[in-house]
């Protein structure tokens, strides 16, 4: 058994890209490491967040730092940006299933030009990818999906993003045994990246059925 | 068979009568006979500048550059024949992603500076072989337990500290405040001289340095006043602009006066929390114009003096 991650939701707003991922991992259904960023910020206007193995992603980040740096020693003014970053990722996930070892992880990028133009991506361990306008991973993809498509509009503001994601996280805290209520948000915008702190999702647990047992 | 050489000269793996290896002393000579190269360390920075002669008018401005990046953290100036610099450019730049990949942190520059010397080196050892025929001038910031001891000293987070090396054909690796390579060096060196801070701060371990600093800080304070503090323009109190101001002098200064024109001038800089950078070549055009007619004042102001000590001389005879 091997450390893995949870879920993540991401979604676009008007400006920008909004994710939310837990800061756990878990060691089969054993909350094992409490506290551990799961969302890397890469230059100054990429985002990417693992579901899945965490060795494995260790491995693609540092293939994908090695990459960054060899853009600097290139010294031609070129810098990735996250559509590229994410094009690659999808050919080495895909060159690793097919040479049958798979890298165990579902990823989502997200980014920002400087002309304000947003980017969503998707990839799992397949090499499945595609772009979208909201997404998730794990167990949310059942869970939160189906509501950010009845909330969300290209429309929605910066906070009203952020409101959907913690409405999102807190019907999976309470269903996803494997999400932590430590949660942390990143956006990326023509701004940059930013990163927030963990934050402790409230969920009231009085409406448990255990309650009425005792 | 006669001349310096004497039959000697054509192997680096027979040594003269009086001890000398020939081929790598021609090396030098082609780095000597090429354009300018200079760098100087500051105090968290460093600079490297060169003078590239024209080599055709039709050649694009921006071409056959002289200094190149490594990585984020260093960079790398190749003087005398480019194509022999720009392999072994080639080379630190794997070395130094081989050194990432196995230890997972930046080669520190002296590390680097050492290989790179015995990669030159072996290529003196060799009869298949021939010198390189370049100085060159690493410079980078490293990341280590001194830099981390200094910053605890003066109670700052470690940002890493810059060093200076060069490396000749011969494979000798030598820690630099500041160097001079290539036709002007002479001139550059001069003037560089005069730059050198009055204390030497690596002939002092960390623990002497600090001290060093409190001695000189309250001998500071005392002399405050007394005389006017107008602190001598010195390497480690530049900022790097100012420095590119005095490298763009020193090129100036060192340039070849038989030329009608000098050629085009290449500025990097380097520092901490700061990835090499080029100065726009538009900023370094301004600087030289600047510079210029600052010394054709001096130098004018210069001809009024002897004028006048002449005219004095004249008067005093009549």
């Amino acid at each position: 058994m091997t450390l893995s991650g949870g879920s993540i939701i991401a979604i676009k707003y008007k400006g920008g890209v909004m994710m939310t991922a837990d800061t756990l991992l878990s060691f089969g259904r054993m909350a094992r490491y409490r506290g551990f960023s799961r969302i890397r910020s890469f230059g100054d206007n990429t985002l990417i967040s693992f579901t899945g193995d965490h060795a494995d992603f260790t491995t693609l980040m540092e293939e994908m730092e090695k990459e960054i740096e060899h853009d600097v020693q290139q010294d031609d003014g070129v810098v990735l940006n996250a559509s590229e970053i994410h094009t690659l990722l999808t050919r080495i996930l895909y060159h690793h299933r097919s040479d049958m070892k798979p890298k165990w992880t579902y990823l989502i990028v997200a980014g920002s030009d400087k002309d304000g133009k947003s980017f969503l991506g998707y990839i799992d361990l397949y090499g499945t990818h595609f772009e979208c306008d909201y997404t998730a991973t794990g167990y949310a993809e059942d869970l939160a999906l189906p509501m950010i498509r009845r909330e969300w509009n290209p429309e929605i503001t910066e906070d009203q993003a952020a409101a959907l994601l913690q409405k999102c996280v807190k019907v999976c805290v309470a269903r996803d045994c494997k999400q932590s209520s430590d949660i942390q948000f990143a956006k990326v915008s023509e701004t940059g990246t930013s990163l927030s702190r963990p934050v402790k999702i409230d969920c009231d647990w009085s409406v448990a059925s255990y309650k009425e047992i005792e | 068979m006669s001349g310096i050489g004497a039959g000697y000269d054509l192997s680096v793996t027979t040594f003269s009568q009086e001890g000398r290896i020939f081929q790598v002393e021609y090396a030098s000579k082609a780095v000597e006979t090429r354009g300018t190269m200079l760098s100087m360390r500051l105090d968290d920075s460093i600079l490297i500048a060169t003078e590239k002669p024209t080599l055709s008018k039709m050649a694009i401005s921006s071409s056959r550059r002289r200094v190149y990046r490594i990585s984020s953290h260093i960079m790398m100036g190749v003087s005398g024949i480019l194509a022999d610099g720009r392999a072994i450019v080639e080379w630190a730049r794997e070395e130094t992603s081989r050194f990432k990949d196995n230890y997972d942190r930046d080669i520190p520059v002296f590390v680097l500076a050492e290989r790179v010397g015995n990669f030159m080196h072996a290529y003196t050892t060799h009869p298949s072989v021939r010198p390189f025929g370049t100085t060159i001038c690493l410079c980078g910031v490293t990341k280590d337990v001194q830099s981390a001891r200094a910053s605890r000293a003066a109670k700052k987070p470690d940002n890493g500290r810059p060093e200076l090396f060069q490396i000749t054909p011969s494979g000798d690796v030598n820690r630099m405040h500041a160097m001079a390579v290539g036709k002007g060096r002479q001139v550059a060196r001069v003037e560089l001289e005069k730059l050198l801070p009055p204390h030497n701060r690596d002939a002092f371990t960390i623990e002497m340095d600090a001290q060093r600093r409190q001695v000189e800080a309250a001998r500071d304070t005392e002399e405050e006043g007394e005389e006017e503090a107008a602190a001598e323009k010195h390497l480690d109190n530049m900022t790097l602009d100012i420095a590119a101001k005095e490298a763009v002098r020193i090129l100036y200064l060192a340039r070849d006066a038989s030329e009608t024109e000098m050629g085009e001038i290449e500025i990097c800089g380097i520092g901490v929390g700061m990835i090499p950078t080029f100065i726009p070549a538009e900023k370094i055009k301004n600087l030289l114009e600047e510079v210029k007619k600052e010394e054709e004042e001096e130098s004018s102001d210069d001809d009024e003096e002897t004028d006048e000590a002449e005219l004095g001389e004249s008067s005093e005879t009549e």
